[in-house]
């Protein structure tokens, strides 16, 4: 589980983090994934 | 009934540990029911086992029995944190070990620049690799991803 690997991963939805608070990157994967919150 | 999951991933430095605390937060500010479960911390074994030196069997049995106990407490729902970057080869481990799931695989990213940086300041460099599966601290009161 912790083997690096810079390549997207298949299938994934890709979160942008630069330049980007916690709070907004947490509220978009809730968002994205679909969950209430 | 699937169980959602969010599997958080991405490369060291790009606040995978960080982020899910803070999608753990606002989930529970917002009443609902959910498991955190971090799978780096479930091969935290030395020496890893003769037969499974990769440790992967080992990660999987632990998620099983923790993602069982988190389901007979309760939880609805799990977001899952961890360096899982190879989805062909780490997916089918997790969708056995938890055959309820269905997972949304949520993969952060963040520039090379900005990776080396956060790396940099955890002061990472001249102990172990350049690109480690250390976590990012950012702060939590909006201000941007950067400690």
């Amino acid at each position: 589980m912790r083997e690096m690997d810079q390549e997207p991963a298949n299938d994934a939805l890709i979160v942008e983090t630069s330049e980007r608070s916690v709070a907004e990157v947490a509220s978009e994967i809730i968002r994205r994934g679909g969950w209430p919150a | 009934m699937a169980a959602p999951v969010l599997a958080i991933t991405g490369p060291g430095g790009v606040g995978k540990t960080t982020v899910a605390f803070e999608v753990s937060r606002r989930l529970e500010a917002s009443g609902v029911g959910h498991a955190l479960i971090d799978t780096d911390e479930l091969d935290r074994l030395f020496p890893p086992p003769s037969d499974d030196p990769r440790k992967t069997k080992l990660t999987a049995r632990n998620l099983a029995a923790v993602w069982a106990n988190f389901r007979a407490a309760g939880a609805a729902r799990r977001v899952i944190v961890g360096v899982m970057l190879c989805l062909d080869r780490e997916l089918p481990y997790i969708e056995t070990a938890v055959p309820d799931a269905d997972v949304t695989v949520i993969r952060l990213h963040a520039t090379e620049e900005e990776l080396l940086e956060r790396v940099w300041r955890r002061g990472w460099f001249g102990r172990r690799s350049p690109n480690p599966e250390g976590v990012l601290s950012v702060a939590r009161d909006g201000s941007r991803a950067r400690e």
